[in-house]
């Protein structure tokens, strides 16, 4: 029993709030990504689970048992922290031992248990040294075996990895991922990295000013996005927004704006004759368009193009509005030339202009 | 191309030759009259060389006074630390930060106070019949006298509280600003570790705070070495020779018994010398 629940959990300081009525439940087994902007809340939503920051209202129960009141230590969990947040003076065996000795755990099982964990994380050459004596990445994978070691019922990531440098941090989001393979411990994982959080995620969180914004698995986040800020937020390089008026057709809709006229099928979602929208468009979904005339063209000439190695993303003007398309480097046209872009019905995303809100039917 | 600027010896040289003469002048001076026999009394003066080093270690008023002061600065030190780490602790844990300003405030006070003035504070404080410090004392027993300045099992403890309430209270200040310094994470996580508040203080966070704890802990023990004006104020000495540290010894010897400014130079030499050898160990193993 290891499941998460938050039933109308809030926090302020004072005056300002924090998070608000956020109301969520973590299955057992589950690996759960908070993700969000700074300052949406993620890390203190974290911390209250943890028990460092106190619940300003409602619940928060870890396997079926309300643990506000309940300490740190006592709550079942263990905590990766962003700094790993290591004892400085004591070696690496002092330190993932610890939380045992104040357990009163004997001292042969507890040199027996570091061994074991230092072997999973390939840290055995270590444990006599001091946390400075260490890089980086073994600092943390010390971090995590600290955190291992306790066995919990939960494991707590405050972005882990942001510390790290680029290549560091793509060998332990790996190591992470088997980690939870095997361990299959419920994990909640903060992160404003959404490559962290797509590539490890069973389900995202995704929070903005403390209200919970989208809840789901990478691919619904990322297909499927609720709102327009979950679409700005998801997907690299940012999608296209284009406001436009959509208008009856025989065969379907036409999207009217960016100085074209769009035609789309728009069975899968509620549009009004005339009421503005917000056409979103992936930069990866939009296709070099052959020569001669096609539906659904956006074109303009290349202003800016950037290389990305297997691609290259081309922003492009189209009646004042700039907008980008990664195409395969070898499409790649010259600066300043003409391009034309075309799009799948089904790569496209509708919101209504004054809510945010998805249009999509549900 | 070996132009480099006279600037800072320029500037450095001259500080650096008066300092070393003000430094070094008395101290070799000491050591010139510690080999003579000079009086106050007299003019005249011949050269003994070591004969009053080997009285000093006859006599057993010095070796009692040389007691006293490892005493003195044993009581002081570990007084003061306990008092420094136990206090800035607390108010680490239990204070609001608004309250912790207004306990620092308080805590700087004593130590602000000259030493001669808060020894009449609390001279005062200890007097048997009118003081505070004695007064519970009077009202338990029906009325009576405590003197602890005139006892000579307590006369030493009691001029120590009184080094331990200036420094041990301006140090529980410096403390609290150390742990406040600290990074709260590995905090937080002691406190995952299931560890208690008083095992996050001694297994994390004192152990991090090693270095500037032990330089606290040499700054008072040079200054504990200078405790000349608190025990003139309070005992001189008294009572008989309960608390007569070397200085204080070394002062009457040269000036109020007999003058005898060789022997009491000598006795300064040989605190010199104690008192390099002592820290220099101590330094190395710190160091170590």
């Amino acid at each position: 029993m290891s499941a998460i629940t938050c039933s109308h959990v809030d926090k302020a300081y004072g005056a300002t709030s924090v998070i608000r009525d956020l109301n969520l439940s973590i299955e057992e087994h589950e690996f759960v990504v908070f993700l969000g902007p700074s300052g949406c809340g993620k890390s203190t939503l974290l911390r209250m689970l943890a028990g460092l920051e106190d619940i300003s209202g409602g619940e928060v129960s870890i396997g079926g048992k309300v643990v506000n009141d309940l300490e740190p230590g006592d709550r079942g969990i263990a905590m990766v922290f962003q700094n790993y947040a290591l004892y400085p003076h004591m070696t690496i065996f002092d330190n993932i031992a610890f939380g045992l000795r104040r357990q009163k755990v004997p001292a042969a099982e507890i040199g027996k248990r570091v061994g074991a964990v230092a072997a999973t994380l390939g840290l055995e050459p270590y444990l006599g040294r001091k946390p400075t004596e260490l890089s980086g990445g073994q600092q943390q994978r010390v971090a995590i075996a600290r955190a291992m070691i306790k066995t919990p019922k939960v494991f707590l990531f405050d972005e882990p990895l942001s510390n790290l440098d680029a290549k560091l941090r793509n060998h332990m989001r790996v190591e992470i991922a088997r980690l939870h393979q095997s361990l299959k411990t419920t994990t909640v994982y903060v992160t404003h990295d959404q490559l962290e959080a797509m590539t490890l995620a069973d389900r995202i969180v995704l929070l903005r000013d403390g209200v919970i914004e989208q809840v789901g698995s990478p691919a619904e986040i990322y297909g499927r996005p609720g709102n327009l800020f979950v679409a700005g937020f998801i997907g690299t390089p940012n999608m296209n927004f284009i406001e436009v008026t959509p208008g009856r057709a025989e065969d379907g809709w036409t999207l009217t704006g960016a100085g074209t006229v769009l035609t789309i099928d728009g069975s899968g979602f509620d549009l009004r004759q005339g009421e503005r929208a917000i056409l979103g468009i992936r930069p990866p979904d939009l296709k070099t368009a052959g020569a001669g005339a096609g539906r659904n063209l956006l074109q303009g000439t290349a202003d800016l193009i950037e290389f990305h190695g297997n691609d290259a993303l081309v922003t492009f003007g189209s009646g004042g509005k700039e907008i980008s398309a990664l195409v395969p480097a070898r499409e790649c046209p010259a600066l300043r030339a003409p391009v034309r872009y075309t799009f799948e019905d089904e790569s496209v995303h509708l919101f209504d202009a004054a809510s945010g809100v998805s249009l999509r039917r549900r | 191309m070996r132009r480099r600027s006279s600037l800072p010896v320029t500037f450095v040289v001259p500080t650096l030759a008066i300092l070393l003469v003000l430094s070094m002048v008395p101290t070799l001076y000491a050591i010139v009259i510690a080999l003579q026999n000079r009086e106050l009394s007299s003019a005249s003066y011949s050269w003994v060389w070591f004969s009053n080093f080997i009285d000093l270690f006859l006599d057993r008023r010095f070796l009692n006074a040389v007691w006293v002061s490892v005493k003195w600065e044993v009581v002081t030190v570990v007084a003061t630390m306990t008092v420094a780490i136990g206090l800035g602790v607390l108010m680490f844990e239990v204070a609001s930060p608004r309250l912790r300003n207004v306990y620092c405030l308080l805590f700087i006070i004593p130590v602000l106070l000259p030493r001669v003035s808060a020894a009449f504070v609390w001279k005062f404080a200890y007097h048997p019949l009118y003081g505070i410090a004695t007064y519970p004392y009077r009202l338990l027993t029906g009325g009576l006298i405590f003197d602890p300045l005139s006892k000579p099992a307590t006369a030493l403890f009691a001029v120590a509280s009184v080094d331990v309430w200036q420094w041990g209270l301006f140090f529980a200040v410096i403390v609290l600003k150390l742990l406040e310094t600290l990074p709260p994470q590995p905090i937080e996580a002691a406190r995952l570790d299931h560890a208690r508040r008083w095992q996050i203080h001694a297994y994390v966070t004192l152990p991090m705070l090693k270095a500037p704890l032990i330089s606290l802990m040499f700054v008072k023990m040079i200054e504990s070495l200078r405790s000349f004006d608190l025990i003139y104020v309070m005992t001189r000495g008294g009572p008989g020779v309960a608390t007569e540290t070397l200085d204080m010894y070394a002062f009457s010897q040269g000036f109020i018994e007999s003058g005898k400014v060789s022997y009491a130079s000598a006795m300064a030499v040989l605190m010199m010398i104690a008192t390099v050898i002592t820290f220099t160990m101590l330094w190395k193993r710190v160091q170590a």
